[in-house]
C-alpha cells in the first residue's frame, strides 16, 4: 500500500520456474526517491545484480514498471518501462514504450511486475486483479507480432514478442499493440525464458491526492501541448519524420553508416514527402494529445508508419532513396519484433563491410532489393542472418572494422550524425544502456533540431547534456512521453526563429554552462515548479509528495548514476565512455576539424559536473544521492 | 532565377513545396511564395528558418542571385 496518490501500491514478482507469484516490497521511501519508471526499475535491479550476470541467465530479472501519472488523466503519460539485463550490450537496458500495457497494468493493481526464472515451454503469463496464470502458447510460437496479438484474447492489453525474440536476435524487442519497446534486445530476454506474451486486463483506478485540482492542471496542460509550436503543430502534422530535412540542411543526417551528413536524395524520403503521398492519418498512445504515428498504407492494410530513426537509417544511411521500400521493412521489422535502430544500423554495417571487402553477405550500399530476406534472415537466424542478428560490434570483433562499427557500449546509434552536433556525440557516449539518443539527453533540441545553438562548439555542452539527461529521467520515470518536455522552450522560439530573443537564447546557451553546472550540482535550490515543466506540479498534485524542480532533477540524476552502479557490478570498466573513431577521428568536413566530436574535452567536461572519474561516481556523489555503495569486492574504486 | 524550396509544416499549410522566381532578395522571394501559398496570412522572414545554399541566414535583407537555392523550413524537433 501507498500513502501516496497516482500509486497502486503493489509490485509482483512473478518465478517463471516454480509458477509462483510473491509480494516485492517497495516501500513510499523508495517512491520519493525514484518517483517510478525506468528510475524504479533501475534502482531495483541495481539492488538484484552481480557481478558477472548475464542477460539468458535464470536469475536476470525483467522489470516492468510504470509511472504515478499514468492513469491519472494527465495529458501523453501512458509509458511504461522494460528494464533488464541487454545480451547485446550485457549492461541494464531500459526500454520504453507507449500503448496499453503500463495503463492495464496498474488497472490490475500493480505499479510494477518483475519476472524471473525461466519457464519449460512457450508461456503466456496473463495478469488480471486476482491472480497471475500460467498459460501454453505452444500454438503462438514461430507466429510474427500481429497474428500473435490477434490471438490473444480480445479486451486485454498484451507484450508479444516475434520470431526475433524467439530466436535470441540479441536486439529484438517487445511489441504491444504498435509500440515497441525497441532497444536493447529485451524481446531476446523474454524469448530466453520462453515468454511469448504477457496479457494484463483490470479496472481498478489510481485515486489521486487533489483529484480536482489535478485536472484543472492536465487541462491546462494538454492545451498547451496543443499550441505548442512542436507538439501542436510539427509532430502531428509531420510526426518525427518531419525532422529528415532539417537534419539535411545541419549536415547531420546520418548517410551511408554515418561517414557523410547530407545524403543527395533525402527530398525522396523525407517526412513532407510521407505527409503529401502516403499519409492516411495520425495516431498516437493513449492519453496522448501529440499523435504523432503516422498511419499508411502498405502491403495490403493499413499499416504504422516508420519513425524517424527508421526513415534515417534505412533511407540515407544506407544510399536508399525508396520511401515505398522503407515503409514496407518498417512492418516487417516489427512483425519480426525487431529495434529498427539496431537492425538498420548492423546492415549498414555490413554493407560498409563489403565496401571494404571485409565481409559479403550480399548486402551492399544503394541495393535494396535483398534487404527484406535479410529481416527475415536475421530474425530467423538463417545464414548470414545469424552473424547480423549479434549485432555490429560482435561482427567488427570478427571482421574488423571497429573504427567504423556506429555503436556505443554495444548499441547502434540512432540517426543523428553527431559530427556537426557534438553535444549529441558526449550524450552518445555517456549513455548508460548504450547508443540512444534519449538516454543521451537529446541535445540535437539545441543543436540544430529546434534551436540552432552552435553546434560545434564544445562548450556548455556537458552541463546541458547533463540537465537533459537528468530532466529526461525523470519525466520518463513519471510515466510521462519524453515529448511532453519539448515545451521547456516556449513556442515563442519556434514561431518566431529569428527575433532578437530567439537569437539571444541560441546564442546565451554555450555560455551559461556554469549556470547550468550549479543547478546540477545544488537541485535543492530549486525548491518550485516552473511552469514550463508542468510535471512538476502534477506530480505533487497527483501523488501528495513534495514536489519541484529541483527535486525532480535530483531524482533524476539518482536516476542517472544508479543506472550507472549497475553497470559497473555487471563489469562495465572505466573508459566505457566512447564512441567509434570515424566520429571522432574523421572530420564530417574535411576542411573543418572542429566537425569531429571533440570527445576527450567534453568527457572531461561531463565528469567534472557529474563528480565522476573516467565514467565512475565517485562516493561524494553517491552519497549526496543517497545511493548504496557496495562493497570492496564488487565496486572497488576508491574515488 | 532562383529556386526555393519549402520545408516543414510550412510546406503542407501553404500547399507550396518548391518554386522558381525572379528575386534579387529574400524579401522578394517571400512575395513569390505568398502569392501562392494558401496561408490566410502573409508570411515573412520571421516565421521561417532561411537558408541559402546550404547556409543559414540571419539577415532579413539577404539579397540573392541567379542560380541560388533558398529553403524555407519551419523548425522541427522530437525523434
Amino acid at each position: 500500500m501507498s500513502k501516496y496518490g497516482g500509486y497502486m501500491g503493489k509490485v509482483i514478482k512473478i518465478d517463471l520456474s516454480k509458477k509462483t507469484v510473491e509480494d516485492f516490497p517497495w516501500t513510499d521511501a523508495d517512491r520519493e526517491r525514484t518517483i517510478g519508471g525506468k528510475i524504479m526499475a533501475g534502482d531495483i535491479l541495481y539492488h538484484h545484480v552481480k557481478p558477472g550476470m548475464k542477460a539468458f541467465d535464470e536469475d536476470n530479472w525483467i522489470v516492468i514498471t510504470t509511472g504515478p501519472m499514468t492513469g491519472c488523466g494527465v495529458p501523453t503519460s501512458s509509458r511504461f518501462n522494460i528494464s533488464t539485463i541487454s545480451p547485446l550490450t550485457g549492461i541494464v537496458t531500459s526500454s520504453n514504450s507507449g500503448g496499453d500495457f503500463g495503463l492495464m497494468l496498474k488497472r490490475c493493481g500493480y505499479d510494477a511486475c518483475i519476472i524471473t526464472g525461466k519457464a519449460a515451454t512457450p508461456t503466456r503469463i496473463h495478469i488480471t486483479e486476482d491472480d497471475v496464470e500460467f498459460i501454453d502458447a505452444s500454438n503462438l510460437w514461430g507466429l510474427e507480432c500481429t497474428p500473435t496479438e490477434e490471438a490473444l484474447p480480445k479486451g486485454t492489453a498484451h507484450l508479444v514478442i516475434g520470431p526475433a525474440g524467439e530466436n535470441k536476435v540479441l536486439y529484438a524487442a517487445v511489441l504491444s499493440g504498435e509500440r515497441c519497446s525497441g532497444r536493447g534486445g529485451v524481446g531476446a530476454v523474454f524469448g530466453d525464458k520462453n515468454i511469448k506474451a504477457i496479457t494484463a486486463k483490470g479496472f481498478k483506478h489510481p485515486t489521486l491526492y487533489n483529484e480536482e485540482a489535478s485536472r484543472k492542471h492536465s487541462k491546462k496542460w494538454a492545451k498547451g501541448l496543443k499550441k505548442h509550436a512542436i507538439t501542436g503543430r510539427q509532430l502531428p502534422k509531420l510526426g518525427t519524420i518531419g525532422l529528415v530535412s532539417q537534419m539535411q540542411a545541419h549536415s547531420i543526417l546520418a548517410t551511408k553508416n554515418f561517414g557523410k551528413g547530407k545524403f543527395d536524395d533525402f527530398d525522396k524520403v523525407c517526412g513532407e514527402k510521407f505527409s503529401e503521398e502516403k499519409l492516411t492519418r495520425n495516431s498516437g498512445c493513449t492519453t496522448c494529445v501529440i499523435q504523432c504515428t503516422r498511419r499508411c498504407n502498405a502491403k495490403g492494410r493499413n499499416v504504422k508508419g516508420p519513425e524517424l530513426e527508421t526513415l534515417g537509417l534505412l533511407g540515407p544511411n544506407i544510399m536508399n532513396n525508396d520511401m515505398d521500400k522503407v515503409i514496407d521493412w518498417n512492418v516487417e521489422i516489427d512483425e519480426m519484433g525487431m529495434d529498427a535502430i539496431s537492425t538498420s544500423g548492423t546492415i549498414a554495417f555490413a554493407m560498409e563491410l563489403k565496401e571494404k571487402g571485409l565481409f559479403d553477405c550480399g548486402l551492399e550500399f544503394g541495393r535494396n532489393d535483398n534487404i527484406s530476406q535479410m529481416i527475415d534472415d536475421i530474425a530467423h537466424r538463417r545464414g548470414a542472418g545469424d552473424i547480423l542478428a549479434d549485432g555490429s560490434k560482435r561482427m567488427a570483433e570478427k571482421f574488423g572494422g571497429m573504427e567504423f562499427a556506429i555503436q556505443s557500449k554495444g548499441m547502434e546509434l540512432s540517426a543523428y550524425e553527431p559530427r556537426h552536433a557534438v553535444g549529441m556525440g558526449l550524450g552518445y557516449a555517456t549513455s548508460n544502456r548504450g547508443g540512444c539518443h534519449l538516454n543521451a539527453g537529446y541535445l540535437v533540441y539545441l543543436e540544430g533540431l529546434g534551436l540552432d545553438v552552435d553546434s560545434l562548439t564544445p562548450s556548455g555542452k556537458a552541463a546541458a547534456c547533463i540537465m537533459f539527461q537528468d530532466l529526461m529521467e525523470a519525466v520518463s520515470a513519471s510515466g510521462s512521453c519524453l515529448f511532453t518536455s519539448y515545451p521547456f522552450f516556449p513556442t515563442y522560439i519556434f514561431d518566431h526563429p529569428n527575433s532578437p530573443i530567439t537569437k539571444f537564447v541560441t546564442w546565451v546557451i554555450p555560455y551559461i554552462g556554469v549556470a547550468m553546472k550549479f543547478i546540477t550540482q545544488h537541485p535543492r535550490i530549486f525548491e518550485f515548479n516552473l511552469f514550463l515543466l508542468p510535471h512538476t506540479k502534477a506530480l505533487g498534485l497527483i501523488t501528495g509528495m513534495r514536489s519541484s524542480l529541483g527535486r525532480y532533477l535530483e531524482i533524476g540524476e539518482r536516476g542517472y548514476n544508479t543506472e550507472r552502479m549497475a553497470n559497473i557490478i555487471l563489469g562495465q570498466k572505466p573508459g566505457a565512455d566512447k564512441l567509434p573513431k570515424r566520429l571522432t577521428d574523421e572530420r564530417q568536413d574535411p576542411n573543418d576539424d572542429r566537425t569531429r566530436v571533440p570527445i576527450d574535452r567534453l568527457l572531461h567536461d561531463y565528469y567534472d559536473i557529474r563528480r565522476w572519474v573516467d565514467g565512475v561516481p565517485t562516493r561524494k556523489i553517491l552519497k549526496r544521492l543517497n545511493i548504496d555503495i557496495p562493497s570492496h569486492e564488487v565496486f572497488p574504486y576508491s574515488y | 532565377m532562383v529556386k526555393v524550396k519549402v520545408f516543414g509544416v510550412v510546406r503542407l499549410d501553404s500547399g507550396v513545396k518548391e518554386f522558381e522566381c525572379e528575386a534579387a532578395s529574400v524579401p522578394e522571394a517571400f512575395q513569390t511564395f505568398n502569392a501562392q501559398s494558401k496561408i490566410s496570412r502573409e508570411y515573412g522572414f520571421g516565421d521561417v528558418v532561411v537558408f541559402i545554399n546550404g547556409e543559414r541566414t540571419t539577415k532579413k535583407n539577404a539579397s540573392l542571385k541567379n542560380g541560388d537555392e533558398v529553403w524555407f523550413m519551419s523548425p522541427v524537433s522530437g525523434g
